[in-house]
C-alpha cells in the first residue's frame, strides 16, 4: 500500500513543501527513510516505531520505505516524525485520510516515544508557507498551536498525542484551533520592563539615545566599567516605537525558527534586545553553521543588539556586522543554497575607553601604557566605526551627583517623542528606501537636509577646528537632522549642529 | 667595556690634519658612537679633548677602541660589567646584538673618508660635524658632544642649513613629559607648545607619544610663517627611522616644517640606552627645560637632570598633589625649580634680549570670546557655561546642572565653544576652558 501525506521542511526562515510517501510491502522486513535526510530525521525510525507501537497501533514486518520528495533537499530535524508515522499508518490501513472529502491536511510534529508530540522549531514559518501553497489545514502539536494560529486563512488543528492526529486526519481536522486575537496579542501591556526614569543622572547620554533611537543611528558608549552602560542600553528597547503587528510577526517567526519562543507566548510583542558575550563566534554573531540559522544580528531584527566589551569582540566577528549594519539583513551561501535573513537593527556597543579602564576617570588613574591605549581603540576598524553615528562618552556619575540627580522622564514620554520624530522622518524619506536618518545615503542627506546659513557656517568652522573627516561631518547632519526632526524644526539650525557635534568621543571621533 | 688608557699613554699625531680630513674622522666616530654607548666620553678621556681627539689618527682611535687581540664580545661581559647591565644585556635577543656588532665592525673596519662619504649621500639630509661652523654651539659644552648630527627634513639640502643656522642662534626650549599624559598635561603641553612658539621660542622634544608629540603638534599648529623654524625633533633612533610608529603622520609633520635631528646614523633602531643619551642632546641645545608631566623616574627626569648639569633652566608645570604623574614636577619644583603655569613663565626665566616684545604680548582669545558673545541671543547662556568651566573641568551634565539648562542646550553650547576653540573635550566627556 502507498500514502502520502504533505509536510513542509524549513529553510531559513521559509517553508518548503515536502511530500511525506510512505510505501509498505509483502518483504523481508526493513524500514527505509529516503530523500536526503540527515541523522536525526533517520533516528526518526525509531521514534515512530516505538510510538506506534505504544499508541496501540500494529507495526507489522513488513518491508517500509518513506520517501521524502523532492529527494534533492536536504531534510533535517525531527518534524517529519508525525507526516511519516500518519503515512505509515494509511499506508497499513490503521488510518483513513480526509474522509470529509474537503481536501487534505498536512501534518508536522517531533513523536515521543510514547506517542506524545513535542513542539517543533519553526511553525509560524512553515504555516505561513503552507497558507502561499495553498493547503487547508495543520496537524501539529498542540503546544506550537498559538503560534501558528497567527497566520490568517490556515486552519491548525492542535493533536496532544499521535492518536489524536490520527482522529483529526480521519475526520478531515473537526476542532480547528480558534484564530489568534491579533490585536488582543499586540495589546498585551509591556512586562513591567525597565525604565528610563530609574536611571540617575547621565542626563547627556539619556538625552543621545532618545536621539539614536529616534533616528535609527547606531551608539558607541566608552566609559568606565561601572558607569551604567548596560543599564542604559537596555532601557533602549523601551523607548523605541511599538512593534506593528507586522513587525512583531517578523520577529516571532525569526524567534520560532531558532527555537526561542517562550512556551507560554504566541507572539512576541516585545522590542527584542540580545547581548551576546564578547567570545561569540562569527556564525553566532552573524548567523551561519552547517544549516543555516539566525545569528545574534537576526535575533536583534528590529530591536536593540547590545555589544558589551565592544573592542574584545573576534575581529571576524565584528567585519561580519557591516553587511547587516549596511543592508539589513544577513544573506549566508552555502553549497545549495543562499538564505537571507532579516537584521534591520539598532547596534549598541559598549566598550571602556582603555584595557584598565579608567582614562578619563577623575577619580582613578589610568594604569594603561599608551601604546596599549592606542591599540585597545584601533581594534575598531574605520568601515565598522563609519557605520557608527553617535560616540558617547559616559562617565562615572559620582554617589553626590547620584543622589542629587532627579528621576528622569518615564520610557513612555520618550517613546512618544521618539514615535513622532520617526513619522516625520518617513514622511520626508519616502521613496529613498530609507526609513529612518540614520539610513540616509549622502546623496539623500543632500537633497533632504536642509541647513540654515548660520548651521552650515558652525559645520564649516568645526570642520576645520575639531579637524572632522568629510564623512564624520555626514555624521554629524544626520544627527542634527534627527534632532531637528525630535523638535519638529524645519531647517537644521545652528543649536541642532552643535549638539549633534557634541556626540562624538575624543579618541574616535576623526574616523 | 675597554680598558682606559691613560691621557698620557695615548700617541699624538704631531702632523697638523687638513678640516676635511677632520670632518670625515667626525662622522666615522658619530657613525661609531651610534653603535656603542659612551665610546665618545671614553675617547675624549683617553685624549684629553675634542679637539686632541681630532688631531688623532684613524688607526690610533681604532687601536683605542678596539685594543688588538682583545675580542671585544669577551670584554662586554666582565667583571665590570653590573649583573643587571648583564642581565638586560642577555634579555636582548641575540640577532639583534649581533646585527648592531656587525654594523658597528663594519663601521671601524671602514676608512673615516669612505664612510663619511657614504653618509652624506643621502637626499633631504644634511651632516653636521663638531668642526662645522653650522654646528649647534650650545652642544660643545657637553663634556662628550656628539661628534656629529645626523639632520634630516623634507627640503632641499639649502633650505636645511638654512633651518640649522636659526637652531644655531634662536631661543630654544625644551618640554618634555610622560608619554601617557592626563587630559591636564595634554592640555598644558599643547597650550605651552602653541604659546612658546608664537612668542619666538623654538620648541624642541624628542617626538615620544604624550607630551612631546602635543607640544610638538601644537608647535607646529602656531608656527603661521612658512619661513618659521616650527619644531625640532632630538630622535633616539637614525632620523629616517620611523619610531614611535603612532607619530608618524607628526613626523612628517616635523620633517615639512622642522628639523629631525639625531647623534645616531642613518638606520639605527630605537633601544633603550639611546633614549637618555638623546634627553642629554636635548638639554643641551635648549636654555631651559620644562617638565609637564612625568613619574619620578623618568625620561623627563633624566633630561631635567643633564639641563641641571649644563647649567640650563630648569621649570616644571605643577599637577594635582599625589598623583604618580606629578612626582617629577614636584620633585623638581621642591629642589628649586621654576614654577611653569603658562608660556609667560618659560619666557621670564630664559629672558633675553633676541625676543621679540610684540611676540611676547601673546596672541589671546578675548577676540575670539567677543565674537561669540555678539552672535545670537545666546549671549548670558555662553558666559554662563564659560563661567562655569572656569571652575574647573566638567561633563556637560555638570555644566547643565550648574548652568541650570537643558542637557542638550548644554551639550550645544559646549560644542559651540570647542568650535571657537575655547574649550576642548577630553577623555571622560569632560569639557576643558582653554587657558590662552
Amino acid at each position: 500500500m502507498l500514502a502520502s501525506i504533505a509536510s513542509e521542511a524549513l529553510s531559513g526562515l521559509e517553508g518548503k513543501p515536502v511530500q511525506v510517501e510512505a510505501d509498505v510491502v509483502a518483504a523481508a522486513p526493513a524500514f527505509y527513510i529516503v530523500g536526503l535526510p540527515d541523522a536525526a530525521v533517520q533516528e526518526s525510525r525509531e521514534r515512530v516505531r516505538a510510538a506506534i507501537v505504544n499508541s496501540a497501533y500494529a507495526f507489522p514486518s513488513r518491508r517500509i520505505t518513506v520517501n521524502l520528495a523532492p529527494a534533492d533537499l536536504r531534510k533535517e530535524g525531527p518534524s517529519f516524525d508525525l507526516p511519516i508515522a500518519l503515512a505509515f499508518l494509511v499506508a497499513t490501513g490503521q488510518a483513513a485520510e480526509g474522509c470529509d472529502g474537503r481536501g487534505p491536511l498536512a501534518a508536522v510534529g517531533e513523536l515521543g516515544l510514547d506517542g506524545t508530540l513535542r513542539p517543533v522549531a519553526g511553525a509560524l514559518a512553515l504555516a505561513e508557507s503552507l497558507r502561499r501553497r495553498g493547503m487547508r489545514g495543520l496537524i501539529l502539536p498542540a503546544a506550537n498551536a498559538a503560534e501558528a494560529a497567527l497566520v490568517d486563512g490556515l486552519e491548525v488543528y492542535p493533536a496532544r498525542t499521535l492518536a489524536e492526529a490520527v482522529t483529526q486526519l480521519a475526520a478531515g481536522g473537526g476542532a480547528a484551533a480558534p484564530p489568534a486575537d491579533l490585536t488582543a496579542l499586540l495589546g498585551s501591556p509591556p512586562a513591567g520592563g525597565a525604565d528610563l526614569a530609574d536611571i540617575m543622572g547621565q542626563e547627556q547620554v539619556k538625552r543621545a539615545l532618545e536621539v539614536a533611537v529616534a533616528g535609527a543611528h547606531n551608539v558607541l558608549m566608552s566609559g568606565p566599567p561601572g558607569a551604567g552602560k548596560t543599564m542604559l542600553a537596555r532601557r533602549l528597547p523601551g523607548i523605541m516605537p511599538a512593534l506593528t503587528l507586522d513587525e512583531a510577526i517578523e520577529v516571532t517567526r525569526i524567534y520560532s525558527v531558532a527555537g526561542l519562543l517562550p512556551q507560554d507566548r504566541a507572539l512576541i510583542t516585545q522590542r527584542p534586545f540580545r547581548a551576546p558575550h564578547h567570545t561569540i563566534s562569527s556564525p553566532g554573531l552573524v548567523g551561519g553553521g552547517g544549516t543555516p540559522r539566525p545569528g545574534e544580528v537576526s535575533l536583534a531584527h528590529l530591536g536593540v543588539l547590545f555589544l558589551d566589551e565592544f573592542a574584545e569582540f573576534r575581529l571576524s566577528a565584528l567585519e561580519g556586522l557591516r553587511q547587516p549594519l549596511e543592508d539589513g539583513e544577513v544573506t549566508i551561501s552555502r553549497r545549495l543554497m543562499s538564505l537571507t535573513f532579516p537584521a534591520r537593527i539598532m547596534l549598541v556597543a559598549a566598550m571602556n575607553p582603555c584595557p584598565c579602564g579608567y582614562l578619563g576617570d577623575r577619580e582613578r588613574d589610568c594604569t594603561c601604557p599608551a601604546h596599549r591605549v592606542r591599540q585597545y581603540g584601533s581594534r575598531l576598524s574605520g568601515p565598522l566605526l563609519d557605520r557608527i553615528d553617535l560616540r558617547l562618552e559616559v562617565p562615572r556619575v559620582s554617589p553626590r551627583d547620584r543622589r542629587s540627580g532627579a528621576h528622569g522622564e518615564p520610557s513612555a514620554q520618550v517613546r512618544a517623542r521618539v514615535a513622532k520624530a520617526r513619522e516625520r522622518q518617513l514622511a520626508r524619506l519616502a521613496g529613498t528606501g530609507a526609513y529612518a536618518n540614520a539610513h540616509m545615503s549622502a546623496r539623500h542627506l543632500r537633497r533632504l537636509c536642509t541647513l540654515d546659513a548660520d548651521a552650515t557656517a558652525l559645520l564649516d568652522r568645526a570642520y576645520e577646528r575639531l579637524r572632522l573627516s568629510a564623512r564624520a561631518c555626514d555624521r554629524v547632519i544626520k544627527v542634527a537632522q534627527t534632532i531637528a526632526d525630535l523638535e519638529a524644526a524645519p531647517t537644521i539650525t545652528p543649536a541642532h549642529v552643535a549638539e549633534s557635534l557634541s556626540y562624538r568621543n575624543r579618541s574616535h571621533h576623526d574616523r | 667595556m675597554i680598558d682606559e688608557p691613560s691621557a698620557g699613554d695615548a700617541p699624538r699625531l704631531t702632523l697638523s690634519v687638513s678640516s676635511a680630513q677632520r670632518r670625515a674622522l667626525c662622522i666615522w666616530l658619530g657613525t661609531l658612537a651610534s653603535w656603542r654607548g659612551g665610546l665618545v666620553r671614553r675617547l675624549v678621556g683617553a685624549c684629553g679633548s675634542v679637539s686632541d681627539l681630532l688631531d688623532t689618527s684613524p688607526e690610533t682611535l681604532a687601536s683605542l677602541i678596539r685594543p688588538p687581540g682583545v675580542a671585544p664580545r669577551m670584554k662586554k661581559v666582565g667583571a665590570t660589567t653590573t649583573s643587571r647591565k648583564l642581565a638586560r644585556e642577555r634579555e636582548r635577543p641575540a640577532a639583534e646584538r649581533d646585527v648592531e656588532e656587525e654594523r658597528f665592525a663594519a663601521a671601524l673596519e671602514a676608512r673615516p673618508e669612505d664612510l663619511a662619504q657614504m653618509q652624506e649621500r643621502f637626499a633631504h639630509s644634511v651632516v653636521v660635524a663638531w668642526c662645522d661652523p653650522l654646528y649647534p654651539p650650545a652642544l660643545r659644552q657637553l663634556a662628550d658632544p656628539p661628534l656629529c648630527l645626523f639632520v634630516r627634513a623634507r627640503c632641499d639640502d639649502r633650505e636645511i642649513r638654512r633651518r640649522l643656522q636659526i637652531l644655531c642662534n634662536a631661543p630654544a626650549v625644551a618640554v618634555v613629559g610622560t608619554r601617557a599624559p592626563s587630559p591636564y598635561g595634554t592640555e598644558m603641553a599643547w597650550a605651552l607648545g602653541r604659546d612658546l612658539t608664537s612668542r619666538g621660542v623654538l620648541v624642541v622634544s624628542g617626538l615620544a607619544l604624550g607630551i612631546d608629540a602635543t607640544a610638538q603638534a601644537a608647535a607646529i599648529g602656531a608656527a603661521k610663517a612658512a619661513q618659521h623654524l616650527a619644531t625640532v625633533a632630538v630622535l633616539g633612533c637614525g632620523p629616517d627611522v620611523v619610531y614611535p610608529h603612532a607619530n608618524a603622520r607628526l613626523r612628517d609633520e616635523v620633517a615639512r616644517r622642522g628639523l629631525l635631528l639625531s647623534e645616531f646614523a642613518w638606520g639605527v633602531p630605537a633601544r633603550p640606552w639611546r633614549f637618555p643619551a638623546r634627553n642629554r642632546v636635548m638639554a643641551a641645545l635648549s636654555r631651559g627645560v620644562v617638565v609637564v608631566e612625568g613619574a619620578s623616574r623618568s625620561g623627563a627626569r633624566i633630561t631635567a637632570g643633564f639641563a641641571l648639569e649644563l647649567g640650563r633652566e630648569v621649570l616644571a608645570v605643577p599637577g594635582e598633589a599625589g598623583k604618580r604623574l606629578t612626582e617629577a614636577p614636584h620633585d623638581l619644583l621642591r629642589h628649586g625649580a621654576a614654577i611653569c603655569e603658562s608660556a609667560d613663565d618659560v619666557v621670564a626665566a630664559i629672558a633675553t634680549t633676541q625676543l621679540d616684545a610684540a611676540a611676547l604680548a601673546g596672541h589671546l582669545d578675548t577676540s575670539e570670546v567677543a565674537r561669540l558673545l555678539e552672535r545670537g541671543s545666546d549671549n548670558g547662556r555662553v558666559s554662563g557655561v564659560l563661567q562655569a568651566l572656569e571652575r574647573g573641568p566638567m561633563t556637560a551634565d555638570q555644566v547643565a546642572s550648574t548652568c541650570e539648562v537643558r542637557v542638550y542646550e548644554a551639550s550645544a553650547l559646549l560644542s559651540e565653544l570647542e568650535v571657537d576653540g575655547l574649550a576642548t573635550l577630553t577623555d571622560g566627556g569632560v569639557y576643558r576652558l582653554n587657558r590662552r
